[in-house]
């Protein structure tokens, strides 16, 4: 036995070697470029491997960000192409409709999303039993999809009527881990809603429908530091400005990959299991700012961070970031090559046209907020 | 290490000799030919399986390996450096644990009472929750002088978890030591403490090494419960190239890294073990 420790003991320092090489290759600079600056929206700009980009991802992307958003307006984000082209509207092809489309449970649709799901994405009371809503065994927390309330859940119902599904052909199964929507193999859904931003590399593993949402990413702090003074980070207005503080966002969000590619701080970024562990380490002061996009910033600021027995909000959203720092489009998620994915795209342009995706924006999506970008 | 002929005793060996001189060479054409053949038929069924492309895909895509490797080895050091400050304080709180529970006086009862609550209490309790516990719940005090760094909590968390384990193994070694070991210390003039510190003590390290392993190598995969708190280690490294993918590949990468030191590490001990046999067996052989 004594002439087997010069291998193991070489085992063990090529272990260790390697495990320094890579740490010292992984000073480079990150892997993911910064998006550039420019008048149309920029696609995010993972590195694509060499398989093809399925053709949603390859699609032109919406024109929406035209206008440089240097401009203070109030409504930060916008619903794709709300304009009016009454005269002649998209049609949905004869086999995507209900009876002749395929799905999960034939003549009936199962969906997906987060659980507990937020809002103003989603809405509902979980305790209410709604008339759609199968009865018992009821998992939801928070909100509840059944209700139709909420921006996902109206745009989820509104893609179903569209192909002949009523609210009552609609099943809704809870997903408690993100990786879920994505595993390998089949799903169990027909289609995913969750505020997932379409990116290329997810593309490769799962279907994305097109766009039906621009989401910007915001900065919200702590009104006051812990001890009391007025939190440092509140006077920031430059992207740069951001670099000395200590970010935090939830993991599995591409407002880590802002963090990381577009602000580039100075100290590691903390990266919490979802936003109740960012909101967490903020309300400790373990973090400086924690980068979420603006809508959730919203419910964080006036619901979860907002103590109602002070007059001063607990919280301020210190200000958000233009398309031009990173282009978050949300998409529907669907099974890899599932024939679903064009009777979606179908249904979206439709709302698109119609008008239905505008009237669902206005009724969820507060505007009339006037939230300062970052320069 | 001695041959398998040193250790039966004189009866058994000729059986034991005479059988693998007769089948040797055709022991080993068996052994190959059913390796190859389970080998061969797992992976023919896994390879043609229908999913296999996309399984292949999202869990071996050798480009997502070799991109996300340099970022994932760079977080793997903070899971080394956990683990480095957790295993000494571990080592030196278990004993500490160990020793109170192995006080026999009446007067040490609430010693005693103290370590059997705690080994029964943070055993029990899922490591998460001490991880939240003590990462979120302390800093939420807001108590002056208290540091709120999750790295530090974090680290806390897995000594107060482990040291729970870990000092029952302590227990259960020192338990083993005979107690006419004491008694003949104790002849010999040696004092109570004298005598564990330098006859109980020493054999009962010796006896508990393996499992100790054991435990360390538990230690290291828990390193990634501090990243609920908010370091980036190994395994939220992975977590985050994975959502940017939808890929499970990066997780490949961080338990290859787990196993770079885990495996080589097992086998030092291993050794380690063994040549310490060897010594103290020698005089008796």
């Amino acid at each position: 036995m004594r002439t087997r420790f010069p291998s193991v003991a070489a085992a063990l320092v090529v272990s260790l070697v390697l495990a320094a090489c890579s740490a010292g290759a992984a000073t480079q600079p990150a892997k993911t470029p910064v998006p550039t600056l420019a008048t149309g929206p920029t696609p995010v700009a993972t590195p694509v491997p060499e398989t093809p980009v399925p053709t949603e991802a390859a699609t032109p992307l919406p024109t929406i960000a035209e206008t440089p958003a240097a401009t203070e307006t109030a409504a930060a984000s916008s619903v794709e192409t709300i304009g009016p082209s009454p005269s002649v509207l998209p049609t949905i092809s004869a086999d995507c409709m209900k009876g002749t489309v395929a799905t999960k449970n034939s003549g009936r649709l199962t969906l997906s999303t987060d659980n507990p799901a937020y809002p103003p994405w989603w809405g509902g009371n979980p305790k209410t039993q709604y008339p759609n809503e199968p009865a018992g065994g009821d998992h939801w927390k928070l909100s509840d999809p059944y209700s139709m309330m909420g921006f996902e859940d109206a745009v989820a119902y509104a893609v179903a009527a569209k192909l002949g599904f009523t609210p009552a052909d609609v099943d809704w199964i809870p997903n408690t881990v993100f990786e879920n929507a994505f595993k390998p193999g089949p799903k169990d859904f027909d289609y995913h809603l969750a505020q997932i931003s379409i990116r290329p590399g997810r593309a490769q593993r799962v279907d994305f429908s097109d766009p039906y949402f621009d989401s910007n990413q915001a900065v919200i702090s702590m009104t006051k530091a812990s001890d009391g003074t007025p939190n440092p980070i509140l006077s920031v207005t430059t992207i740069a400005g951001l670099k000395p503080f200590k970010l935090g966002a939830a993991v599995d969000t591409t407002s880590l990959e802002l963090i990381q590619n577009v602000i580039q701080p100075d100290q590691q970024p903390q990266v919490f299991n979802d936003n109740a562990g960012a909101v967490t380490a903020l309300q400790n002061g373990q973090v400086d700012g924690v980068v979420v996009d603006l809508y959730s910033a919203f419910y964080m600021r006036d619901a979860q961070l907002e103590n109602f027995d002070t007059p001063d909000p607990e919280a301020t959203i210190v200000g958000q970031f233009d398309v031009s720092a990173q282009t978050d489009q949300m998409g529907i998620v669907l099974e890899k090559g599932s024939s679903l994915t064009t009777c979606v795209d179908q249904a979206l342009a439709l709302m698109k046209a119609d008008g239905t995706l505008a009237t669902i924006y206005d009724t969820w999506i507060s505007t009339g907020q006037a939230i300062p970008f970052f320069k | 290490m001695r041959g398998a002929a040193d250790s039966v005793s004189p009866g058994a060996t000729p059986a034991r000799r005479w059988r693998p001189r007769r089948s040797r060479g055709l022991s080993v054409v068996v052994a190959l030919a059913s390796t190859v053949l389970v080998v061969g038929v797992l992976g023919y069924v896994l390879v043609n399986s229908s999913g296999w492309a996309r399984f292949q895909s999202t869990f071996f895509d050798f480009n997502a390996f070799t991109d996300d490797f340099p970022e994932i080895a760079n977080a793997f050091l903070l899971n080394i450096k956990i683990f480095l400050v957790a295993e000494v304080l571990i080592l030196a709180f278990a004993l500490l644990v160990a020793i109170m529970r192995s006080l026999r006086d009446p007067v040490f009862f609430p010693i005693r009472a103290f370590a059997v609550i705690y080994t029964d209490l943070f055993r029990g309790v899922p490591s998460v929750l001490i991880v939240f516990l003590l990462g979120f719940g302390i800093p939420s005090l807001q108590l002056k002088g208290v540091t709120k760094d999750p790295f530090a909590w974090g680290v806390a968390a897995l000594v107060i978890v482990w040291v729970a384990y870990v000092s029952e193994v302590y227990r259960a070694g020192i338990e083993s030591v005979h107690p006419s070991q004491d008694a003949a210390a104790r002849s010999l003039g040696l004092s109570g403490a004298q005598s564990f510190r330098f006859v109980v003590l020493p054999q009962a390290v010796r006896r508990i090494v393996p499992p100790l392993m054991n435990d360390f190598i538990g230690l290291q995969k828990d390193t990634a419960l501090v990243a609920f708190l908010g370091p980036v280690e190994a395994f939220r490294q992975a977590q985050i190239d994975s959502s940017a993918s939808f890929a499970f590949t990066p997780y490949l990468v961080s338990a290859c890294l787990f196993l770079a030191i885990t495996v080589p590490l097992t086998r030092l001990v291993d050794w380690l073990v063994a040549r310490d046999r060897r010594r103290s067996l020698a005089g008796a052989r």
